[in-house]
């Protein structure tokens, strides 16, 4: 049908809406990709680094551009938050905030899917783990992931390959650094053990990426292209064709009376309008983006849910300064994690929890610090030295509930240069979260102990990932969500919403992985109907 | 009665077994000889063609060269696969072209000839219809036959001359019939020949330089018998790289060659009549200075945050190369820069190849990666960046490539003589001529 401008058009260039673009390219239908923010190559992004002198906010390498603000554009997000200090950042960049992600690619549990069902909690997931399974491979296979196969990710000591799954990892685990030796050495004496946490940071050249070589600058950007990101998809995509538009910000979403989208309007940053139609519309514009589509073109509205059950893993942590060297910084970002609290039986009380031990470069917190001591000259040189060797940063990451009272809503009060609004921001530390501190608190003081370390960075507050969930659920009824097991809308039949928004329940792991996963899922099922 | 079945059944048995064992040996050979000659190279890891040999001509299909007896060789005898080698003859389609090197395999053993066919005979059969090949008019296949009066000597592979001793005799039948070195590394004359005066004296090939292989100090010459060892087996040393369809040969064929096959053609090369060609500067003494402080200020707003056009080959340079090159060019995991002989060469094609496409090799559980930058710069920006890695590390004074050469180096294109890039218009104009004088002539005689 030549009357249509695509067979798919996907409104999001990231992780998720290039790798559903992929599978429809490979079908061979024609898509075009709309991205609002501007294209920065991988190496203008190693420029910008080095010449950045902002390198604690890893936004900070991307342009912040006025006409498609992201949230660390003042005013663009409001927060109304209690209980917890810093929400999630997001970019707008040809290949998505994959662009500077830790590439902690973890799978669910098949109970993470089943909440309700095996805990009482919540709601379960209209799909199962099972059926999810192939598509966790084939993202798997697709970025290049890294990990130990025959290995219990539940932490459960369980003895075999859990979550199940039916190929194995395409890549073999980086070598365990030497910090995480050690410190598995350590924190072993209080029963705690360090298992290896799977990346797309890839070990062997893979997909003509080559294999890391240390650059030391992962969270950033990796140079080399060893780690993945959604960059390296977008790359693809354009191979087979696809017509990939940076700097077109989706505004206006038309529908008929039956609810099928009819066309979709973008803008340019000089305000000039193009219209476009195609048989079938995703929108993969990030958690936050979507529901702001949909709530900009009262889409969806049958169920009152778009934007709202917004979960973000809230995550405490502690920074201690060991009494030897520990050498962080050498190895993927989050090498060792530690699984116990991931899935006790307990957990409906108390959340899901995963220690990860960060393994950032930590030089540039510590010179900040020294600098904030007035610390100069040899001074700031010996601090840096001493405390780069011996810092280390533990983590616990928590699952969070949906709640209807968190989420995202429109913030009218905020104009972007098109005119475009804000966003509200609305989220509560819940008494659930709060369940867990006096368990963290335990197992922070055992780390402490175990390594006879100093802290100086008490565990005293809530933060959150940037990981984004909830906002558009799917479930099984139009009545309390917003896309079915497809990701299809219920109220738009030829809409579909590709995002980690889909997720019901939040897990305790990294949610990409899984969102690629329903990514590559929803783009196969699309393929089959244009 | 059932004792002398089995022992009959055992004694077939056994018999089976033994002629098993000596086919599997032929097999094994054939193979190897398969390796050498790198038929994968062009048909194809399972060998069942279908790629599309870029020639000046246009393209030629590589054909199905598995037993499949509708669209492979499953019906050829020996003797045929033997006139394809040696000939260019092949059933079904008469005259081969030269994309099939049989200007050298014809130099191929009779022995050699008949463990190929062997093996060949025996890896699985893929039904696969290849796309037939058509160049059009003059370049159909008897024009052939006059080509290969001119320039195939049957029995004897393209340039070789005699060798002294036994293992560099090995090594020219390695270099020479087998490893048809000369397809590439020989430049051709107007009518796509090897020119035997320059025999694999180095030449080009879509795009990229295909080095001076004989021993003149311009050539192999200044290469030391462990640096060429290095580079036959594992695609590198210290002073180059094995880029583009070398990458291949080297991790399909010549890395799986054993010891002593290495060895005898060293010896042959050592003994290639010297061709002298533009000589290379020699590698930098020290390393270039280079401040990566002082390439560029800090990057303020956004408009400079998202410029991704710029064209200063020192900022390309140290964003998109020293992770692995070194800021000063001498290599953490990528090579020393100011060492590889591509970067000096009076001819920028090799590293606008690489620059752009990356380098991607693989054998034997190693593979060496480094991506290309085609995707992520324009032909400017690749050519400011070779300028720039050229006159700073490899120190020599150079002013190319400029924009065009490299969109000219990219485009794959393999320059051709005017009678091969006219030849149509030539010989349709000929047979014009032809007729009209044949009129002429009928003419006359009415009268």
């Amino acid at each position: 049908m030549s009357d249509y401008d695509a067979d798919v058009i996907v409104v999001g260039s990231g992780s998720l809406g290039s790798m559903v673009a992929l599978e429809l390219a490979r079908a061979g239908k024609k898509v075009i990709v709309l991205e609002a923010g501007p294209e920065t190559t991988d190496w203008k992004v190693t420029d910008n680094f080095r010449n950045s002198a902002r390198q604690n906010n890893f936004n900070a390498l991307f342009p912040d551009v006025p006409y498609a603000p992201n949230s660390f554009s003042p005013g663009y997000i409001s927060p109304h938050l209690d209980g917890i200090d810093v929400f999630p950042g997001t970019l707008r960049s040809v290949g998505g905030t994959s662009r500077h992600w830790t590439a902690a690619t973890w799978r669910l549990l098949p109970e993470d899917m089943t909440l309700k069902s095996s805990f009482g909690l919540a709601v379960d997931w209209p799909i199962t783990y099972a059926e999810l399974e192939p598509f966790y491979c084939d993202a798997e296979y697709e970025i290049g992931v890294n990990g130990i196969a025959d290995y219990d990710e539940s932490g459960q000591g369980l003895g075999y390959t859990y979550p199940p799954r039916s190929r194995p990892f395409p890549l073999p685990p980086e070598a365990k650094p030497y910090a995480i030796q050690r410190l598995q050495q350590q924190i072993a004496t209080k029963g705690y053990r360090i298992d290896v946490a799977p990346s797309s940071r890839i070990s062997k050249p893979y997909d003509g990426r080559p294999a890391c070589i240390g650059n030391n600058m992962c969270n950033w950007n990796c140079p080399i292209g060893a780690k993945h990101s959604g960059y390296h998809v977008v790359e693809k995509i354009r191979k087979l064709g696809v017509d990939l538009r940076s700097n077109a910000i989706v505004h206006k979403i038309e529908t008929g009376a039956d609810g099928q989208v009819t066309a979709l309007h973008y803008l340019s940053p000089n305000r000039s309008a193009t219209r476009l139609t195609a048989k079938v519309y995703v929108l993969a514009g990030h958690g936050f983006e979507t529901p702001k589509l949909m709530l900009m073109n009262n889409l969806g509205a049958r169920s009152g849910m778009v934007g709202r059950n917004l979960m973000v893993h809230p995550t405490i942590d502690m920074t201690l300064l060991s009494s030897e060297p520990l050498w962080a910084g050498r190895g993927q970002n989050i090498h060792g994690a530690i699984m116990q609290r991931r899935n006790q039986p307990d957990r409906t009380r108390i959340p899901s929890t995963r220690y990860d031990l960060l393994n950032n470069p930590p030089t540039v917190g510590i010179a900040e610090t020294a600098l904030s001591e007035r610390k100069i000259g040899a001074a700031l040189d010996d601090e840096i030295h001493d405390r780069s060797a011996r810092i280390f940063t533990f983590e616990a990451l928590t699952e969070d509930l949906p709640d209807k009272a968190n989420g995202i809503s429109l913030n009218p009060g905020f104009k972007d240069s098109l005119g475009l609004p804000g966003l509200r921001l609305d989220y509560r530390i819940s008494d659930y979260t709060n369940a867990n501190l006096p368990r963290l608190m335990d197992d922070f003081a055992n780390f402490l102990q175990a390594t006879n370390g100093t802290r100086i960075s008490a565990p005293t507050k809530w933060i959150c990932q940037q990981h984004i969930m909830g906002t558009v659920r799917m479930g099984t009824r139009a009545e309390d969500a917003v896309v079915d097991r497809d990701l299809r809308c219920f109220d738009h039949q030829n809409l579909f919403l590709v995002t980690t928004g889909v997720m019901p329940t939040a897990g305790g792991v990294n949610p990409t992985l899984t969102g690629m996963a329903l990514a590559i899922r929803a783009g196969k099922h699309i393929a089959k109907e244009v | 009665m059932r004792k002398a079945l089995i022992a009959v059944t055992l004694a077939l048995g056994t018999q089976w077994a033994s002629a098993q064992s000596s086919d599997a040996s032929t097999v094994e050979r054939g193979k190897y000889i398969a390796t050498a000659a790198d038929c994968a190279g062009c048909h194809g890891e399972n060998l069942a063609g279908g790629a599309a040999i870029a020639s000046p001509l246009g393209p030629i299909y590589a054909s199905n060269i598995t037993p499949d007896t509708h669209t492979g060789i499953g019906n050829w005898s020996e003797e045929q696969l033997r006139d394809a080698l040696r000939k260019g003859r092949a059933p079904g389609k008469g005259w081969l072209y030269p994309a099939m090197p049989y200007t050298s395999y014809t130099g191929i053993s009779d022995a050699d000839v008949s463990a190929l066919y062997v093996y060949l005979q025996s890896v699985p059969a893929v039904n696969h219809e290849v796309r037939a090949t058509d160049l059009g008019f003059p370049f159909i296949r008897p024009a052939m036959i006059a080509w290969n009066a001119l320039y195939l000597k049957e029995g004897h592979a393209a340039g070789e001359k005699p060798a002294q001793g036994e293992s560099a005799e090995r090594g020219r039948y390695l270099v020479e019939a087998l490893g048809h070195c000369s397809a590439c590394h020989t430049p051709r004359g107007v009518l796509m020949a090897e020119l035997p005066e320059q025999h694999l004296g180095g030449a080009f090939v879509g795009g990229w330089q295909a080095p001076n292989l004989t021993n003149d100090p311009s050539g192999l010459g200044s290469w030391s018998d462990e640096e060429l060892k290095q580079f036959l087996q594992k695609g590198h040393n210290s002073g180059a790289v094995a880029g583009g369809d070398m990458g291949l040969a080297v991790s399909r064929s010549l890395s799986h060659l054993g010891d002593s096959d290495i060895a005898d053609i060293i010896a042959y090369l050592r003994q290639v009549p010297p061709v002298m060609t533009q000589s290379l500067p020699a590698a930098p003494s020290r390393p270039a200075r280079v401040d990566p402080d002082t390439v560029e200020g800090p990057i303020i707003g956004w408009r400079n945050l998202a410029n991704n056009a710029t064209t200063d080959g020192a900022v390309l340079y140290q964003s998109a190369c020293a992770s692995c090159h070194g800021v000063d060019g001498t290599g953490t995991a990528g090579p020393d820069l100011g060492r590889l002989r591509d970067l000096r060469s009076a001819h920028p094609n090799n590293l606008v190849h690489v620059i752009a496409g990356g380098i991607n090799l693989e054998m034997d559980g190693r593979h060496i990666l480094m991506p290309g930058f085609r995707d992520q710069m324009n032909n400017e920006q690749i050519a400011a960046l070779a300028r720039y890695a050229r006159s700073t590390f490899g120190q020599v004074p150079s002013s190319g490539p400029d924009e065009q050469e490299v969109a000219s180096i990219l485009s794959d294109k393999t320059p051709v003589s005017w009678l091969i890039k006219y030849a149509p218009v030539l010989a349709w104009g000929a047979i014009v001529v032809l007729v009209l004088l044949l009129g002429w002539v009928f003419a006359r005689r009415k009268v």
